[in-house]
């Protein structure tokens, strides 16, 4: 069964926030994954609300 | 990092200070915004028979810029803000010419052992908010109170009358350029701006254009040690700076608190002692209606940036959705309650 594309995405960002960006030096490369998993969590929301908004038409 | 950059930056460092033994090494990108190309680096050389070991940062163009802003009036800045006391990194070399690394740069000190908070951390001050808050707008005040004129940037960006209308105009271009599509909170703010002037200025003075949390470098001890970017630095009235300091989008969630740290009216009692300024509220309502405008002009630019693949840095994305969403719903909450 193929995971659901917002669950894919939040818990990309919960690795990435938890677990990667810790491991990187401090600096750009650890603010860059940071902001990048942020984006991924508002990517996630928007893509439930696409879905909310579909199903409310359908 | 580029091998290949260090080797250029060697080069040229070493020709600057004269120091033909001089060594690039540890060079690493940091964040810095995305205006700039933001590096950190040691020299290593001999100064008359004295070894240095120096930390440094290279702040260069980028191949576009989030706005456009011009590299020599930050540098100019941070001269004549160094000269003044105020902290500010001391700054070492400018170059506008292509030729040394392939895009206009200027070099800095490193402060050392500093953070700088990110604006999606809720309280990044903590223990140190009433240290960092009143130090914070304390700085700003003493911005205020310099003279243009004395301090040898009498000559900025910037108009000495009807400064609110330059600033306005400057905006609104920068909005008619860069919009993708159409932007009606941003439209009706500059209808509001224009028709309900603020009062004349108190003075003219330097106003630094983006003074924020994150834009300053703080030690372990609660210390700010070095006010950055300084890019859009220009003359106007220092309720800009204040109303930009105070916006809502840099209070890290609670709006209370000034910038994350001190309750807003202390911040205000802090500049007025500062700057020797007195704050007018009806100045300031319209001076906060323009900061928002303005974050959304630097939005609209950065978000054009990243569509059409000029500059793909993710804070240009961010900047494009999350901070543009943000300022659109202040400005429509401020519109709201100035025309009820």
């Amino acid at each position: 069964m193929k995971p659901d594309v917002d669950q894919i995405l939040n818990q990309s960002a919960g690795q990435l926030l938890g677990t990667i960006a810790p491991l990187l030096p401090t600096g750009y490369a650890q603010g860059t994954t940071s902001l990048l998993a942020f984006m991924m969590l508002m990517s996630a929301q928007e893509y439930e609300r696409a879905l909310r908004g579909s199903s409310d038409k359908g | 990092m580029s091998d290949d950059l260090s080797q250029k930056l060697q080069r040229y460092l070493a020709e600057k200070l004269g120091a033909s033994d001089l060594r690039v090494t540890n060079l690493s990108r940091i964040p810095g915004g995305a205006s700039r190309e933001t590096y950190r680096f040691r020299a290593r050389y001999s100064d008359a028979n004295v070894a240095k070991d120096r930390a440094l940062i290279l702040r260069r163009d980028p191949p576009a810029s989030l706005i456009d802003t011009d590299r020599t009036t930050e540098f100019r800045a941070y001269q004549a803000f160094h000269r003044l006391g105020l902290p500010v990194p001391e700054p070492i070399a400018l170059e506008t010419d292509n030729s040394p690394l392939d895009r206009p740069f200027f070099i800095m000190e490193e402060i050392e052992n500093c953070s700088v908070a990110s604006i999606l951390l809720p309280d990044p001050y903590s223990s140190y908010r009433e240290k960092v808050g009143e130090q914070f707008f304390s700085i700003l005040g003493r911005i205020a109170a310099a003279d243009p004129d004395e301090i040898g940037l009498g000559d900025l960006e910037g108009a000495r009358e009807c400064c609110w209308q330059h600033e306005t105009e400057r905006w609104e271009r920068v909005i008619d350029e860069d919009e993708r599509e159409p932007q009606p909170i941003a439209r009706a703010a500059i209808r509001w701006l224009k028709r309900n002037p603020p009062p004349p200025a108190q003075k003219i003075s330097i106003v630094h254009g983006d003074y924020r949390t994150g834009n300053f470098l703080y030690d372990a001890e609660g210390s700010i040690r070095a006010i950055l970017d300084w890019e859009m630095a220009h003359l106007g009235d220092p309720l800009e700076d204040l109303a930009w300091a105070l916006d809502p989008l840099w209070s890290h969630g609670d709006s209370s608190r000034a910038a994350g740290t001190i309750a807003r009216e202390e911040a205000i009692r802090v500049w007025e002692k500062s700057s020797g300024l007195r704050f007018d509220p009806v100045a300031f309502h319209w001076w906060e209606v323009f900061a928002s405008l303005k974050g959304l002009g630097i939005w609209i630019s950065a978000a054009r940036e990243y569509f059409e693949g000029r500059n793909p840095d993710p804070v240009n994305a961010f900047s494009g959705w999350y901070c543009l969403a943000f300022h659109n719903n202040v400005l429509a909450e401020r519109l709201s309650e100035r025309v009820a």
